[in-house]
């Protein structure tokens, strides 16, 4: 058992002495270590909004129909009725899948001026939908169907579904 | 068998011929075991852009489309024969599968950054990287590379 002890205590004054190069994972009770963190420090005043989780207000109501049924004076838990209704986009509202041949569906998520598809900020699509489209529409491109450059002009006066002046989310152009 | 759409640009012909590279082209797909449900005629129109085909410039086309049943091996030798037929400008196979129904997630994308799940998921995954410490596990109550 002595020469265990002596070695331990050796090791324990070498540590001190270069404890300012230690490594985090062996910071210890036995080793001092000056090691300071980093990415922890706060730089910044900005304070974040809290975000609302949609689990609290369920947990809400659940806890006022219980209470609800112990006494009747308590508010009634029951959906937000001032909630507006989701938002859809507009290919998901009618229930359509852009198909490669509704060439004249497809144009009408084209630039006139380019003949470049839009991005999402501008076709007001959700993701999956966007997808869709710009996957059909390359389809047409390479099957001869549909033009990479211009925008035909028999479909130019086609109702506008995206507006580059006017996007759903502001983008820098 | 899974079901194929083939998309055939045909040179401008006399209809004559029209009709026999369509003969050619469906007899293709029956020696190959294929079952044919129809061919439909999207018209005779110029094309969106020049296509060059067979050593000679086309600006218009007759469009075709073949509705057909085969196995995944015979599409290729279809390309083949289609890409040796001098009356055929392009060709294209489509596979058809059945629509998928999606919801919606617009109104979830629509809200600010904060409100999120996939920024909130990405806010955690961010912290959990940084909270990561190197677990030795040497089994020894010392550190024994000195550092």
């Amino acid at each position: 058992m002595m020469p265990i002890v002596r070695t331990l205590a050796r090791s324990r004054s070498m540590f001190s002495l270069s404890a300012s190069v230690v490594n985090p994972a062996f910071s210890s009770s036995i080793i001092r270590s000056n090691y300071i963190p980093v990415r922890g420090i706060k730089t910044t005043d900005t304070m974040h909004p809290d975000p609302v989780y949609d689990e609290d207000e369920k947990v809400l109501k659940k806890v006022l129909e219980e209470r609800q049924q112990q006494c009747e004076d308590l508010p009634i838990g029951m959906d937000n009725p001032y909630e507006k209704p989701k938002k859809i986009c507009i290919l998901c509202e009618h229930g359509i899948t852009p198909n490669y041949k509704n060439i004249k569906l497809l144009y009408q998520f084209v630039s006139p001026y380019t003949g470049m598809p839009y991005e999402r900020h501008i076709t007001g699509l959700c993701k999956q939908k966007q997808e869709q489209v710009e996957k059909a529409i390359l389809l047409a491109v390479n099957l001869g169907l549909m033009s990479n450059y211009l925008k035909e002009v028999e479909f130019l006066k086609d109702p506008k579904l995206c507006d580059p002046e006017r996007p759903f989310r502001p983008h820098k152009y | 068998m899974p079901a194929y759409e083939a998309i055939l640009i045909l040179k401008k012909m006399a209809r004559p011929e029209v009709a026999k590279a369509l003969k050619r082209a469906t007899t293709n797909i029956f020696n190959n075991n294929g079952l044919l449900f129809g061919i439909e005629n999207l018209g005779h129109r110029a094309l969106p852009y020049g296509i060059s085909a067979h050593g000679r410039r086309h600006k218009e086309g007759s469009y075709f489309l073949i509705r057909f049943d085969s196995s995944t091996t015979t599409i290729e030798v279809l390309k083949d024969e289609f890409r040796r037929d001098i009356d055929v400008v392009r060709n294209g196979f489509v596979r058809i599968r059945p629509e998928e129904n999606i919801e919606c997630t617009l109104d979830e994308e629509m809200k600010p950054p904060a409100y999120r799940q996939d920024v909130k998921d990405m806010i955690e995954e961010g912290r959990r990287r940084e909270k990561y410490k190197f677990q030795p596990k040497t089994g020894l109550e010392y550190n024994p590379w000195r550092t």
